[in-house]
């Protein structure tokens, strides 16, 4: 029992390096010609329609960030200063990224998977084949490159968009005025920090749809099979995102 | 219609995701958007932790950054390897920086946040022209100090515990006489005391009454005469001096 799920791991793990390869190969060499239009529908979906959700989960979890950091920080070091300083930090190294893509991860990756599945289910990807149309041409780069754009807009916006909201919100309860928050938000933050915020937005967004493709060509027929496959694009996802974040803030500060 | 509507939203979204990312980096003073501050080029030994993007301050109001740090090597004038630290400063901050100025490392908070102050200079000497390389001020080298402190201490330590019984005996001597001065000075008139001090001081001011008599035109020519008659009282030898006494006793016979 063991060893047959030791060994469709083994397997499991070779098809995705497959599919990874082929993915990156094929963004690498086809040319954006004829898939414009199609990269703006999902930059629109995953992107613009998600913009509202995106801010506001971030900007209500840095306030809240916000109140507790205060509240320690003034315990040990009365200089308010500090507190949007260590905020920008934070939210600029690690929460921007790291909301956004989750909730990216698990808006549009189980959308994807949802998609892609049922249209195997119904046999539409064999219709395609037949047509002689390469699927992860056809299916899989269009929604990588409008991921990546998606996630790196959507980071940025999610950011400035919450540091924002959060410079008003303290006013009311930390009695910081927004004017005071804005001026010291950056007073420790360097462009490099956004860089960086930037950077993992990019690869989120290319690890997002790669992932939640994948699970959608590989899912098992039936409805069963549609929404198996969701929740293990939405848990594997979340569990990367989170493991890519470490590696890259190791990679990044550590090195 | 609803296709060029969603372009139009996704042409959107990304500028201001762009837009978002610029302001950042402007925040963080990583890019200007205007025309770039004057700079000026000082050199240290010891740059005590001055980083890009620090802060420049003229008596404590900011009013540029540290743009750019360099080593050099074999600067005239400069024992080790130079460390050129290029600072721009606002154009309304020129006026007030002369050729006296003093540029050096200073730590504002609790935090210690390292930036360059300037001392704005005398009104007379002229004003320092921008692109100026100037020899900063280097810091205190803590590091050091601390260790030499270290050092110091541990000697004392090693001495007071060599010679303990001595320092000892030393110190309770010490307390002894305290005790008996004051004594001596309960026991003694109050007024009296105060005499002695005033004829001390009467004394005082006489002697350096005759001091400025010695040193003046009066003094030296006391002096020149005395010279001369110790010059005389040379070539006197002792048959004159005898043929001298012999006379001066006949004559005090016979007078």
């Amino acid at each position: 029992m063991v060893g047959r799920r030791v060994n469709g791991g083994i397997a499991g793990l070779g098809r995705f390096t497959w599919f990874l390869g082929g993915t990156l190969t094929h963004l690498v060499s086809q040319s954006l010609r004829g898939r414009a239009e199609s990269v703006i529908h999902h930059i629109w979906i995953m992107g613009v329609l998600g913009t509202p959700s995106a801010v506001l989960s971030l900007a209500f979890l840095t306030a809240v960030l916000i109140y507790e950091l205060a509240f320690h920080l003034r315990l040990i070091v009365p200089q308010d200063a500090m507190i949007p300083s260590f905020t920008s930090l934070l939210v600029l190294r690690e929460l921007g990224a790291v909301v956004t893509a989750m909730l990216l991860g698990s808006r549009v990756g189980a959308a994807i998977t949802a998609e892609i599945a049922t249209m195997k289910s119904t046999r539409q990807l064999d219709a395609l084949e037949l047509c002689g149309v390469n699927l992860i041409d056809f299916l899989v780069v269009p929604r990588v490159l409008g991921c990546v754009i998606a996630s790196v807009c959507l980071t940025c916006l999610a950011t400035g968009g919450a540091l924002l909201i959060t410079a008003f919100t303290t006013s009311q309860s930390l009695g910081l005025t927004p004017r005071f928050f804005l001026t010291h938000l950056f007073l420790f933050a360097e462009p490099g920090d956004l860089t960086i915020c930037v950077v993992k937005g990019a690869l989120f967004g290319l690890t997002i749809p790669i992932v939640a493709c994948f699970r959608g060509l590989n899912a098992s027929s039936g409805s069963e099979g549609v929404g198996s496959a969701s929740t293990r694009t939405v848990v594997e996802n979340s569990v990367l995102v989170i493991l890519l974040d470490f590696l890259v803030s190791w990679l990044w500060y550590a090195i | 219609m609803e296709t060029k509507s969603r372009d139009f939203w996704v042409g959107v979204f990304v500028i201001l995701a762009i837009a978002m990312a610029m302001l950042f980096f402007w925040l963080m003073g990583s890019f200007s958007f205007v025309q770039s501050n004057p700079q000026y080029f000082l050199r240290f030994s010891f740059a005590g932790g001055v980083e890009v993007g620090s802060p420049v301050r003229v008596s404590g109001v900011k009013v540029g950054r540290v743009e750019k740090i360099d080593f050099l090597s074999g600067v005239e004038g400069m024992d080790r390897t130079a460390i050129e630290v290029t600072i721009s400063v606002a154009r309304k901050a020129l006026a007030v920086i002369h050729e006296d100025s003093r540029f050096f490392v200073n730590i504002a908070g609790i935090i210690g946040e390292r930036y360059i102050e300037i001392s704005p200079g005398s009104v007379e000497s002229p004003v320092l022209p921008p692109g100026s390389r100037i020899r900063a001020v280097d810091p205190p080298r803590i590091d050091q100090l601390l260790s030499q402190g270290y050092g110091v201490f541990g000697r004392v330590q090693e001495f007071l515990e060599q010679n303990e019984k001595s320092v000892t005996s030393f110190l309770n001597q010490l307390a002894r006489v305290m005790d008996d001065t004051a004594k001596v000075l309960e026991k003694s008139d109050r007024k009296k005391i105060g005499q002695v001090i005033d004829n001390l001081s009467q004394i005082t001011s006489d002697l350096r009454f005759m001091t400025e008599k010695i040193r003046g035109p009066q003094g030296e020519e006391f002096f020149d005469r005395l010279m001369v008659l110790i010059e005389r009282a040379h070539e006197i030898d002792k048959p004159t001096l005898k043929k001298f006494f012999q006379e001066e006793g006949i004559r005090a016979r016979v007078f």
